[in-house]
């Protein structure tokens, strides 16, 4: 009996004229063979596997493969990242991640009995504060205090290779868990920028692996000038304008934007510093990924926009408060602020263990909207802190009182 | 009993099937159309379009709220391919005709196919660098590797959405079990030493413990990804291994032993590997004289096929594809900086589909035409000599 007998059988409906159920199962019929074609034996076998079919699921496949061949540009240029520089690794010494995307090499060297070390090249423009408190910052790292110019001086030997002349100090100290660690550092001052070199870990390893430290530095050549810039490291250039839909961008990609924008690692990087300070955030703010510069990154959302918090260090005086204050005042579209001017537009902040800020609150504009912006400026361990927040005006001003609360919850370790 | 055959056939051939088809396509492209604000332009299509039906979950349940793009214009092809079969009659007079309609037939049945079978992908490659295999814009898998063997590596590839269930993975070539402790479709990985008010990790495992890994909305702008983060558990006969972070952002593969070999674990792209290898071996990029903007961008790929069939140069530029064993590579993106270029990598065996379509609708209409021609002629010579 097909579908539409057995509704027939079943629609028997009281007949006072003798077609009219006729006509109107009839009319019924004609719905169901256009609207609910779900009723007939084929359709609804076809309905059944292309249900099966939208179902589809990946797989779990699995496949043998020729071992991957490092190719030469991975061998020289770790990462991939820089065609500016290139160097011979020395033997045991294994490329590990960097999720930072700020170091040019990211090497991992292992001892016996789980011994580690870690060595990092970075470039910064610039000298990067100098050579005092960089290499101050990396005392502080092995748990040295720090030192003045003369000392520095007598520390610092000069290694000669055919890149350039290298500063190579040798540090050792009982580190941050009391177990002994040793640093060998090395930077060469280019035109435009500082390199750094730095391998730093296990007392013991590290001295063994002195000599292969020099050999890399030995190693070291630059690209004599960069190739021309198609387009911004790390992101290239779309050559083809059809598929538009699926254009990724390379390298690290998230729902952000990100070819440095991720979190550093300890690099021993200058504008990087190790946080020396821990802090607690209010629940309505969210962290976000760190950029390069930022050691802390939040974000304030309500119905008036939002706010953007971010803490950035940088070693000594960073130019000094006038310079930062007035970087700020540019921000908003407001006049600079005379030396004069500057004890009027501040107020002071006491924090926890006795640190002491800066703050600021300047409202202007940017593109036309109405911005406030809150800052705070804290000298600590031979950095300043920047400590800011940006946004719509009346957001900020609602937010100050949770600013304020934050800073006294910044602490030194 | 009555044969279901008569109404089966008025079924596909009817035109009011046509019309709530074509109705129901006005829906579906409406709806799909609102919703590309909230998922964008690849996931709406996969949603409404690359599927049979679209699928609501309800409690974690995917329910069939609504006919899809294949279901509809399937039935839509059905219905024309029924009712040409149904109501023309073939005669040679009409076979430019019905050649043509067969061209268009052909021609819905090749964009069916093509949304089926096509696949892209992208390969990208460091001048003097080799590969063999291509990675999936979108997709993701976690490759737990087997390098015991200094000549191969076994891979067994676990899907994302395989990952994201949640349920424990065992297969065959494992010694030990997967399971997904926590899983973030998109996130953010941090050091810990940067992150000092990250909650604390569960991961036990090599560097996993030194990360702080937090969700992040998804994504679903067509110029970014996501990069999703997960914390499985690996259990042997003996008990728990550890908990390893894994995550797109982490490019090395976390390395182990166990069970007398050597293994390594790696979040990636999805891949897809061929029989040959592509080797790039220079990219050029020019610019019209005296302006930066880019005039032609080249690849010079040296191609080695591991039957030894093939080994030779090819240029792949604009508009100037490299097509091999069913896959095309298109000059895609490039980094001259970084001596980087990207291929995009299309698999469609259906791709010569339309090329035959449109040469059988043009010779159908110029057989028509010439038809109508002749006949016109004649009608005016004889004309002519009345």
């Amino acid at each position: 009996m097909t579908n539409y007998q057995l509704l027939t059988t079943q629609l028997q409906i009281p007949n006072h004229q003798p077609n009219a159920p006729v006509v109107w199962i009839e009319f019924c019929r004609n719905c169901l063979m256009i609207s609910l074609p779900f009723m007939r034996p084929p359709l609804l076998a076809l309905c059944a596997v292309a249900l099966l079919a939208s179902c589809r699921d990946e797989k779990i496949a699995a496949y043998r493969v020729p071992k991957e061949t490092p190719s030469p540009a991975t061998q020289v240029q770790p990462g991939g990242k820089t065609s500016d520089v290139t160097w011979i690794l020395p033997a045991g010494w294994t490329t590990q991640p960097d999720q930072g995307g700020m170091r040019k090499g990211s090497f991992l060297v292992s001892g016996a009995d789980g011994a580690k070390a870690d060595m990092s090249v970075t470039a910064f423009p610039g000298d990067v504060g100098g050579d005092l408190a960089n290499v101050n910052r990396w005392r502080g790292q092995v748990g040295l205090a720090p030192i003045d110019d003369a000392a520095l001086a007598q520390a610092v030997q000069i290694i000669e290779t055919p890149a350039g002349k290298f500063s190579f100090i040798e540090l050792s100290g009982a580190g941050s868990a009391s177990k002994p660690v040793r640093l060998l550092g090395a930077w060469l001052q280019q035109p435009d920028r500082r390199w750094f070199f730095k391998l730093m870990g296990d007392d013991a390893l590290v001295t063994a692996q002195r000599d292969a430290f020099m050999s890399l530095l030995k190693s070291v050549s630059f690209a004599a000038a960069p190739a021309p810039v198609v387009a911004a490291p790390g992101q290239a250039q779309s050559t083809n304008d059809l598929p538009k839909n699926n254009a990724t961008p390379l390298a690290p990609f998230a729902g952000v934007p990100m070819p440095d924008n991720g979190a550093a690692p300890d690099t021993g990087s200058p504008s990087a510093p190790p946080v020396a300070l821990s802090w607690s955030a209010p629940a309505n703010w969210q962290a976000k990924p760190l950029g390069t510069m930022r050691i802390g990154s939040f974000t304030m959302n309500s119905d008036e926009g939002e706010a953007d918090i971010s803490i950035i260090a940088f070693p000594g005086e960073a130019g000094g408060m006038l310079a930062n204050i007035n970087r700020w005042r540019g921000q908003l579209g407001l006049d600079p602020l005379a030396e004069s001017d500057l004890a009027g537009a501040t107020t002071a902040l006491d924090g926890a263990g006795g640190l002491h800020f800066t703050v600021v609150d300047f409202a202007g504009r940017t593109g036309g909207a109405p911005t406030r912006m809150l800052g705070a400026i804290l000298a600590f361990g031979g950095q300043t802190y920047f400590f800011k927040m940006t946004g719509p005006d009346a957001l900020v001003a609602h937010g100050k009182t949770a600013f304020l609360d934050f800073l006294k919850t910044v602490k030194s370790p | 009993m009555r044969n279901p055959w008569p109404s089966f056939v008025k079924f596909f051939v009817s035109l009011k099937l046509t019309v709530v088809l074509l109705a129901l396509s006005i829906v579906l492209i409406f709806a799909a159309t609102l919703d590309q604000v909230h998922l964008g332009v690849w996931a709406v299509q996969e949603k409404y379009f690359h599927s049979f039906f679209v699928l609501w979950k309800f409690g974690g349940v995917p329910v069939p709220v609504f006919p899809g793009g294949y279901f509809v214009g399937g039935l839509l092809l059905v219905n024309l391919v029924t009712a040409h079969i149904c109501r023309f009659k073939f005669s040679w007079r009409k076979s430019g005709i019905w050649l043509t309609h067969a061209g268009l037939i052909l021609l819905l049945i090749g964009q069916l196919l093509t949304g089926l079978w096509q696949r892209e992908s992208q390969v990208q490659l460091n001048v003097g660098e080799t590969k063999r295999y291509s990675e999936d814009f979108r997709l993701d898998e976690l490759a737990v590797i087997n390098a015991t063997d200094p000549k191969f590596d076994d891979v067994v590839a676990i899907p994302e959405s395989v990952l994201a269930r949640g349920e424990p993975i065992q297969q065959p070539s494992l010694p030990f079990r997967i399971v997904t402790r926590l899983y973030y479709p998109n996130s953010v990985v941090q050091m810990r030493s940067q992150a000092p008010n990250a909650p604390p990790s569960p991961a036990t495992m090599d560097i996993g413990t030194q990360l702080a890994v937090s969700p992040q909305p998804l994504t679903y702008k067509p110029d970014e990804r996501n990069m999703p983060a997960a914390c499985i558990e690996l259990s042997g006969p003996d008990g728990s291994l550890g908990i390893w972070l894994v995550s797109t952002w982490l490019d090395a593969p976390q390395k182990f032993d166990y069970d007398g070999r050597t293994w390594q674990l790696v979040l990636r792209s999805k891949r897809y590997y061929t029989p040959y290898s592509l080797t790039l071996s220079q990219i050029k990029n020019d610019v019209f004289a005296g302006s930066d903007i880019p005039k032609n961008f080249s690849s010079s790929i040296h191609l080695h096929s591991d039957d030894t069939q093939d080994d030779r140069d090819a240029l792949i530029y604009m508009n100037n594809p490299l097509r091999y064993r069913g896959l095309t590579y298109y000059q895609y993106q490039m980094n001259k900086a970084g001596g980087l270029s990207v291929l995009q990598v299309v698999h469609n065996p259906s791709w010569t589909i339309p090329y035959i379509s449109c040469l059988m609708m043009a010779a159908g209409l110029i057989f028509q035409f010439v038809l109508h021609l002749n006949g016109f002629i004649r009608k005016r010579t004889a004309q002519v000599k009345t």
